[in-house]
């Protein structure tokens, strides 16, 4: 178990958590260790990121809010594509996750 | 409420992009004119479209008429180029030129064609762009593009803006803009125009009376035929800013038009396929699930790079069509004093100038460019046999066939 890890390994009610595959995600470059199956929020926030993208207007942080796809509060852009809802999104192995500023920007291979 | 009165000078039916650009135009002449609408400002297809400014639209292969509409279109840019200053009111104009693309052979060599001939009507700015030359632009769209059509002077406004940008400088010029107030009747004796009367009951008497009802003119001038016609329209969620141009395309001969992104960063396309309905469903703004289907696969289709994208909102709204096309703007034939502006189905482009000019006949008894080919006599009491059940697809192939 790593220091930041907020993962309930051990749940008193639900019990110890399945062993799964582990993938590594690139965070805004950085590398992290997340399990399959997880939403990218998720990911995240076990590994202590809360602030997922920036507003437009007045660059406010935000992070998860409904954590069910219907605020857009948690959008980010994966793979150069912006607007992903990261909370109803699913990890995969080595999948770049960037923070977003505003409306974020496309990358031009997408096209 | 504010208190109608009894009498005025200029009644404008419908208070839409067309009614209030009349009413600003004429409120500066400094005429008492009085507005009525039956439900608010912009309710109607002003409010319902996409903002484009394509001007010159269709592919109009009359040399005639190219040059003639050239002429307005021209004037229509140049009261454009200072409204936002005129108005003292923030339009969103972005020019940023309009496309139209070719998806497959046979549409390629017509707007070849097109354009050749308006080239040689005097059309400066239009240009033809190669499948490169399109894609290199807008690289949003699909490899499947033959070519386009590009005319630099045309671009995006918002519609609601310019709409009430007129409203506010009417109202500001004293003119009176009562909305829901239905018109029940224009009224007229001997061929002379008396006035209006209101749905409540209510007689307004005036000198002139102009109707800008455009999809519902027929309801008070029956004996023109203007074609109402519903079309569907569907919003993206904001996204980053993104090279899209205000365009004209078919897809299996039904249209789509889109237009750039709106300050806000949505995407507004629409004009995609619906059913064929009968007239009088026509005025039906509501949407059906299966067409925001068929909307958002068409926008994919287009849009190879837009794919990711998701739709938010959509509408219906109701465009009109005549015989030709071609609007009808105007003297009112047989009656004195009434005038007559609709029959628009791109009247984003036009509003600017049709105030003027419809202000100018008013005042001056004419334009101060000709507006003939526009002229209302063309279908006066002649009866149009239209498909009776019929949707834009439908109408294409009746106009191919006329």
């Amino acid at each position: 178990m790593k220091k930041n890890d907020l993962r309930i390994y051990d749940h008193p009610i639900l019990g110890k958590l399945p062993e799964k595959k582990r993938v590594s995600i690139y965070f805004n470059g950085r590398k992290l260790i997340a399990y399959e199956g997880e939403m990218i929020a998720a990911a995240l926030y076990a590994n202590g990121i809360r602030a997922l993208r920036k507003t437009e207007k007045f660059k406010q942080t935000r992070g998860i809010f409904c954590a069910i796809g219907r605020c857009t509060d948690c959008v980010m852009t994966v793979g150069g594509i912006p607007n992903i809802r990261t909370c109803v999104t699913p990890v995969r192995n080595g999948m770049k996750v960037e923070s977003q500023k505003g409306r974020g920007r496309w990358k031009k291979k997408n096209w | 409420m504010e208190q109608i009165p009894d009498k005025t000078e200029i009644i404008v039916i419908g208070a839409g992009l067309m009614g209030c650009s009349i009413a600003y135009q004429l409120s500066r002449e400094k005429k008492e004119v009085l507005v009525f609408e039956k439900r608010n400002i912009a309710s109607g297809a002003s409010g319902r479209n996409g903002g484009q400014v394509i001007q010159l639209e269709g592919r109009d292969k009359n040399p005639e008429t190219i040059k003639k509409r050239l002429e307005v279109v021209k004037e229509n840019n140049k009261i454009l180029k200072h409204l936002e200053k005129e108005l003292n009111f923030q339009l969103e104009y972005q020019r940023i030129g309009s496309l139209d693309i070719a998806l497959n052979e046979e549409e390629w060599k017509d707007i070849k064609e097109t354009v050749k001939i308006q080239k040689q009507a005097g059309d400066e700015e239009i240009e033809l762009l190669s499948k490169k030359e399109v894609l290199k632009m807008c690289p949003t769209l699909t490899e499947k593009v033959f070519g386009a059509r590009y005319r630099k002077s045309d671009g995006t406004i918002n519609p609601f803006f310019l709409t009430h940008g007129f409203a506010f400088n009417a109202m500001k010029n004293r003119a009176r803009i009562f909305t829901h107030s239905p018109v029940k009747r224009i009224v007229n004796e001997h061929g002379m125009v008396k006035g209006v009367e209101l749905e409540t009951g209510k007689m307004i008497r005036s000198e002139v009376v102009i109707n800008a009802t455009n999809a519902w003119s027929h309801f008070l001038c029956p004996e023109i035929d203007i074609l109402p016609l519903r079309q569907v329209a569907v919003v993206t969620e904001p996204v980053a800013d993104l090279p899209v141009y205000p365009m004209e395309a078919f897809i299996d001969g039904d249209a789509i038009f889109t237009t750039t992104q709106t300050k806000s960063g949505n995407l507004v396309a629409g004009g995609f396929k619906t059913q064929a309905r009968k007239r009088n469903l026509h005025y039906d703004e509501s949407v059906e699930p299966i067409e925001i289907a068929g909307s958002s696969a068409i926008f994919k289709r287009v849009f190879k790079g837009l794919k990711d994208i998701c739709i938010i909102r959509s509408w219906s709204g109701t465009m009109a069509v005549t015989g030709d096309c071609l609007a009808c703007i105007g003297k009112y034939p047989e009656t004195e004093n009434l005038y007559i502006a609709a029959g628009f189905s791109n009247g984003m482009a036009y509003g600017p100038v049709v105030g003027k000019l419809i202000a100018e006949l008013v005042v001056y008894g004419k334009t101060s460019i000709p507006v003939d080919i526009f002229s209302p006599h063309r279908f006066y009491k002649k009866q149009i046999d239209w498909p009776e059940f019929y949707n834009y697809t439908v109408l294409a192939e009746f106009f191919a066939r006329v």
